[in-house]
Parts: structure tokens; C-alpha cells; sequence
């Protein structure tokens, strides 16, 4: 059954869910938040039908997708380590053809899903390892990876020690910038927050997230950076319900 | 950086929380301190053997932020905490930690401690009197719950005298709430502001005033103060270009106690002149406020004393608009004292004004607690190093400096550390009045240091 929660003007302050990280009291069945017509009675609820969906956009949803057609990179042709590829290969194919070995494809050797744990601990993590945990994450309004919507993409990951005064400090910063795929896409800030939450669960705590937009692709990036990189706020919204179970669905695709 | 104090480990709080902890609160009088932490508990240890005395459970429903106990209490301590889901509760148990734990803290006096008796603890006495404590009703009792804030509350602070409580939350809001003391646990609702464009982080009144302090992720930190029974903004200050996460105060000079600024260049006369001036340009301006802030800065506020406020106040930008509807007579301008050295790569989540000796801690995300010291620049210095020092202050004021003066690297290893606190030493090997850190972090632990000038 599909449950419509629906607020007046004056309650705005329930579209927390995007503008605001952790939100506090809200429904567990919540897929859309609309604001009402003042003229409207404040009754509670409305039939479907009768919902301005023309007038006013929902402030979060899950059943309309924003940006119904966008584009969509071959997962095929994604860099990664889980699985032998030629994609890196695959643009000097035409020159390096002959000169290249067939059969090493991934000399660095991949490791397989059930050990991945241990490698963690053991072997230094890189940029790739980064992307290979965050790119099979999927869109919340679309069944394709971030990966796949380049809304990850390995040049935008980077790792640097925290403390550079500090050598012999483990301490390391992840910074990974996202792009989303539209400039005034509302899901920016939960896409966002499914990715620190999955780095912080699989990486060490000696790193340090910087998940951040993309400088110029977000119309609010600003104010989407802040509540990313607000340990209390991302603290809450990790105790919140509502939030959680859109971050979980988004990471069922994930290794 | 020329290190002048030494940091040392002297004991860690056992057993820690297996969660995040957020901050140790020390209890104003006896050796006691609290700790929140995500797992929804409160932890009371001592200061004295740095073993756990009591969890406190059940009061919230999600992670405790915060915790501060009422001053001026004698034979009982309350403790409010802040929580995530939205409340504040308040806690009371009678005073008997001392005679159960055998540390001789007795109601009447939390000075009078024999140290033979810390050695003495019955090792079996913990769980026999734990269950004997309940029945004894000699627990913790859950007294109310304040309700009123729409999100997380991130701060709370009793005033000096203990009658208010002010209390701030995501929702942007700050409440202040009258202690009736009615013995029926009642709590009024005195005000509520809403001024600030961001969740307020925290709260914190002034030492001996009914002024409150905050900060939050709109960048800036605010007065208030009670006027004609209407409590208002009277400052806003803005500088910091980050979330302000958290305040503290100067201690105000105790008698015969010198936590101003200090001198190694300069004789015993000389010093004793340039202290004089100093008193008497804290007594016009008043204690200086201390913050911390995402931008990794830390730094000092000090308030233009209201005589020259005259002039100042139409030429600083530290003010906001001035208001139309309040007389500008409450209005307060408070000027950037200093900036303190730079010591922190990540987010600073917390400072600490030591009110006894003037040195300040700050902790942050980058797992590093960093010592200062206020030094007077002499004339001779100032000349020497010309004018660009790391001081603002200008005119007649005196002129002093901050100096990092210590620095421990992962203090809890790779964890954050989110907050940390002055608190009067209690162990064993403490000799006469002295003070230790208490670090609050990540992964659950709180450890207990040292710092030696």
C-alpha cells in the first residue's frame, strides 16, 4: 500500500528530509512531502487524486523521477579491480593492440569478494579500491549505479594523508567529489550521504571522508557540502529511520 | 612553536563505552564526571580510581549529545542531558558516591579526601552494593523530561546560580527553562530564541552572569540577555567562517589567583604592573569568550567596554544590524581579541579555558589536542618584532599573545575526538590543587591527562 504524507505550508519544516540531514519524527512510510494551498483545509489526509501535483513539486519523493532520461555509461566500460576487464585497456586498443599481453589483464591482481575484508586492513587502499565501494551504489530514483550515471567517476577521488606535518601519522583523507545529474536534482544530498555512510562502513576508521559536490553541478552545492561534512547531522541522520531504509535500498547492489 | 608543557596520560575511564561518546561533563563539586555516548546511556565515573560508578539507561531513545550538572547543589546532584530525540531529560541521585566507593568524598565537603582510603577498595564491594543501591533507592531517578525542541538537541548549560537552563537543538532554536525548585520537579518555559539561520550547537552561560552564549552552523555566535523580562539578542558576532561547535568562558579572577597572562622576560615589578593594568582592563570588559569553530580556527572574544562602545559601535562590522525595537543601550559589541595559533587540520569540535591557570585545550577531528598560553608582549618585544604580532588589540589596551605551547598527536589513536574539559584532579598522585584534561572520543574511550607547565 502506498502511504501519502502530506503537510501544510506552515509545516514545512518536515522537508527536512532533503534539506535537512536527520530528520527526527517522521513516518516510516513516507514517499512524498507536499506542501499545501493555504487555502486548503488542514485536514490530514487527501485522496491521491485530489493532490496538486501539477502546482506544486514534492519535496522529496520516491515515485517521480526527476531526470527520467539520463545518461547511462556502459558498465562494461567502468574501471574497476572486482572483476578482469580490458575497459582501461580498451582505449589504446586500437594502437597497442599487438604490443600489449592478452592474458594479465589485471596484473594487480583482483581481490575476490570474500577476502576483501582482510585486504582492507592489509594492503594500501587506492583510488580505485574508493570507486570499485561507491560505484555499484544505485541512484534512488533510478535502478542504475552511480557508477553507471557518472555520478562517481575515478578522476574525482583522491586520497591524501590528513596530517601532512605528521609523517608517521595513518591518519588519510578521502575526498571524493560527486556530480550529480541534474543541477537542481534534490537527491543530491542523499546521494551523497550513501556514499560517506558506505566508505565509513567499509574503510578503517583512520580515514577521514570529504565527500563533497562537484564544484559548478549542483545549483545548492554550498549548502549540500555543509550538511555532508556535519559529523552531528550525518551522526543523526544515521539514527533515522526513514533516511536509512532509502540509504539501505541503495546499497543493495553493492558487493 | 616552543613546547612549554608537557601532556601525559594518567589514566583511562574503564570500562568505555563500545560507542561514540560525545563529551564528558566534571562535576562542579565532587570527583565525578558524565559521559554521553550513541549507545543511549550517560556514564558516571570517578576521578579517583577512573572506574565506572553508575550507566544511566532507559531516559532516551537515541544517542545522548550532551550533559551538565546544576551548580550550587549540596547533598544531591542533577544532571540534565540532551538528546537526539528531541528532549532533555533531568536526573537526580543523592550524594553518596563517596562513602560507597571508600574515597571519603562526604556530602558536606567534596575537598575532605584521605588518600589511604582510595587504596582500600574492597574488591567485591562494586557488585554487593550495586544491587544494595537500588533497593536503597540510592540510583539514579529520572526526575522529567523537557519537552519542547523539534530535533536533536546539541547543548545544554545551567547559569551560574543554577535557576536557568538554556537548551539548543537543530531546530534553530535556543529555550531558556526556569528550575521552579518547587520539589515537584517543575520547569517553566522563560524563553525562546529564535534568531539563528542554523542549527545552534551550543550553549554556554557566562561565569557569574545572566548572560548565554551560542554558537551554530549559521557561522556566527550570539549574546543574550534579559531585559524588562524579555529576553533578546544583544551581540552578533560574526567571524569564524564555519559551524561555531562549541564556547567556553575565562574564568574570572579568584582571590590571590593569577589566570591572566604571563611573563618570563620581565622582572618580579614589572609583572606585578603589567597584571594591575591587565585586572583593570578585565574588570571594564569583563571575562573574554573563548570558541572553536569547522573553519579550524579557535578564538577569542572580547567584549569593548560599554564607555567606548560610544564610538565603536557605529564603525565595527562585529555587530549585526542594530535593532530598531530594542534601545541600543543593551546592545553589546564584541571585537576579535586574537586568533589563536593555528594547531588543527580538521574541524575543531571543542575548547576548554582552564579558570585556574588561563592555559586553553582544543580537540578536533584530526585526533590532536593542542595547549596554548597567554604571554604579555613587552614593549621591548614589540619593537623587536615590529607591529604585526598575533594580537588584535589596539591603543591603550595591554597587549598580549598566544603561544602554542603543547601538542599530542592521535591522542586516541585514530579516532576523533569530539570533546575535551578541565577538571579538578582527584587521583592519588595528585600534590595540592592541580587539574587534568578529560578527552572525549569516537571510539567510546575518555582518557584522563596531565599537563604540567
Amino acid at each position: 500500500m502506498v502511504h501519502i504524507y502530506v503537510c501544510t505550508t506552515s509545516a514545512l519544516r518536515t522537508r527536512v528530509l532533503t534539506e535537512d540531514l536527520g530528520l527526527a519524527r517522521e513516518p516510516d512510510n513516507v514517499i512524498a512531502i507536499f506542501p499545501l494551498p493555504s487555502s486548503w483545509p488542514h485536514l490530514t489526509t487527501y485522496p491521491v487524486t485530489t493532490l496538486p501535483w501539477s502546482l506544486y513539486p514534492p519535496y522529496f519523493t520516491m515515485a517521480e523521477i526527476q531526470n527520467s532520461n539520463p545518461t547511462i555509461l556502459n558498465a562494461a566500460d567502468l574501471p574497476t579491480r572486482l572483476r578482469p576487464t580490458a575497459t582501461r585497456k580498451s582505449e589504446y586498443a586500437g594502437i597497442f593492440t599487438s604490443a600489449l599481453p592478452l592474458a594479465p589483464v589485471d596484473f594487480e591482481s583482483a581481490p575476490s569478494s570474500d577476502s576483501e575484508d582482510d585486504n582492507l586492513l592489509e594492503e594500501p587502499i587506492d583510488e580505485q579500491e574508493i570507486y570499485d565501494l561507491i560505484s555499484s551504489i544505485s541512484d534512488p530514483e533510478h535502478p542504475i549505479s552511480l557508477g553507471e550515471l557518472a555520478v562517481v567517476s575515478l578522476p574525482d577521488i583522491a586520497i591524501r594523508p590528513t596530517l601532512p606535518d605528521v609523517p608517521d601519522s595513518p591518519l588519510q583523507t578521502v575526498t571524493v567529489l560527486i556530480t550529480p545529474t541534474i543541477t537542481h536534482c534534490s537527491l543530491a544530498t542523499v546521494i551523497g550521504l550513501g556514499v560517506r555512510v558506505r566508505l565509513e562502513q567499509s574503510l578503517p576508521s583512520r580515514f577521514r571522508m570529504d565527500v563533497r559536490i562537484k564544484e559548478g553541478t549542483h545549483s545548492t552545492g554550498d549548502e549540500v557540502n555543509k550538511q555532508l561534512a556535519d559529523k552531528e547531522r550525518v551522526a543523526a541522520a544515521l539514527e533515522n529511520g526513514a533516511l536509512m531504509g532509502v540509504i539501505a535500498k541503495m546499497m543493495e547492489t553493492c558487493h | 612553536m616552543s613546547p612549554k608543557v608537557t601532556i601525559t596520560h594518567l589514566s583511562d575511564l574503564t570500562p568505555p563505552s563500545q560507542e561514540r561518546t560525545w563529551l564528558t561533563a566534571p562535576h562542579p563539586t565532587l570527583p565525578i564526571v558524565a559521559t554521553c555516548s550513541s549507545d543511549k546511556t550517560i556514564r558516571v565515573y570517578s576521578l579517583t580510581n577512573f572506574t565506572l560508578l553508575s550507566t544511566i539507561t532507559g531516559g532516551h531513545k537515541r544517542s545522548v549529545r550532551t550533559a551538565a550538572w546544576k551548580p550550587h547543589m549540596t547533598g544531591e546532584s542533577v544532571l540534565a542531558t540532551g538528546s537526539f530525540d528531541a528532549t532533555v531529560g533531568i536526573w537526580r541521585r543523592w550524594d553518596s558516591y563517596g562513602q560507597e566507593e571508600g574515597a571519603g568524598l562526604g556530602m558536606n565537603s567534596g575537598e575532605k579526601q584521605t588518600p589511604a582510603d582510595t587504596l582500600t577498595e574492597a574488591p567485591n564491594g562494586t557488585d554487593t552494593d550495586t544491587a544494595g543501591r537500588e533497593e536503597d533507592e540510592e540510583e539514579w531517578r529520572f526526575a522529567v523530561l523537557l519537552d519542547g525542541h523539534d530535533s536533536e538537541v546539541k547543548s545544554v548549560s545551567w547559569s551560574a546560580s543554577g535557576m536557568l537552563l538554556a537548551t539548543c537543538s537543530r531546530d534553530k532554536s535556543i529555550w531558556i527553562w526556569e528550575d521552579l525548585d518547587d520539589g515537584d520537579n517543575n520547569f517553566e518555559t522563560v524563553a525562546v530564541m529564535q534568531e539563528h539561520g542554523g542549527d545552534v550547537k551550543c550553549v554556554s552561560w557566562h561565569p557569574s552572569e545572566e548572560c548565554l552564549a551560542s554558537g551554530s552552523y549559521d557561522d556566527t555566535i550570539r549574546l543574550w540577555r534579559e531585559d524588562l523580562d524579555d529576553w533578546g539578542q544583544v551581540a552578533c558576532i560574526k567571524g569564524h567562517e564555519g559551524t561555531v561547535w562549541f564556547l567556553d568562558w575565562e574564568g574570572e579572577e579568584a582571590e590571590g589567583k593569577w589566570n591572566g597572562p604571563i611573563s618570563e622576560s620581565v622582572s618580579e615589578s614589572e609583572l606585578s604592573a603589567l597584571q594591575a593594568q591587565w585586572r583593570s582592563q578585565r574588570a571594564l570588559s569583563g571575562p573574554r569568550l573563548l570558541s572553536c569553530s569547522d573553519d579550524r580556527t579557535v578564538r577569542v572574544w572580547r567584549r569593548q567596554p560599554k564607555e567606548s562602545q560610544q564610538t565603536g559601535a557605529l564603525s565595527s562590522a562585529a555587530t549585526g544590524i542594530p535593532s530598531i525595537i530594542r534601545p541600543t543601550g543593551t546592545d553589546e559589541v564584541w571585537e576579535e581579541d586574537a586568533v589563536l595559533p593555528h594547531a588543527h587540520e580538521l574541524p575543531v569540535y571543542a575548547v576548554a579555558w582552564n579558570k585556574r591557570t588561563g592555559l586553553v585545550a582544543s580537540t578536533g577531528a584530526d585526533g590532536r589536542i593542542a595547549i596554548y598560553e597567554e604571554r604579555f608582549v613587552t614593549l621591548e618585544q614589540e619593537q623587536q618584532a615590529d607591529s604585526d604580532a598575533m594580537d588584535t588589540t589596539s591603543g591603550d589596551v595591554l597587549r598580549t599573545e598566544w603561544v602554542l605551547v603543547g601538542v599530542q598527536d592521535g591522542a586516541h589513536g585514530i579516532y576523533e575526538i569530539n570533546h575535551v574539559a578541565w577538571a579538578k584532579r582527584a587521583d592519588r598522585g595528585s600534590g595540592g590543587e592541580e587539574e587534568v584534561l578529560v578527552s572525549t572520543a569516537d571510539d567510546g574511550s575518555v582518557k584522563v591527562w596531565t599537563v604540567t607547565r
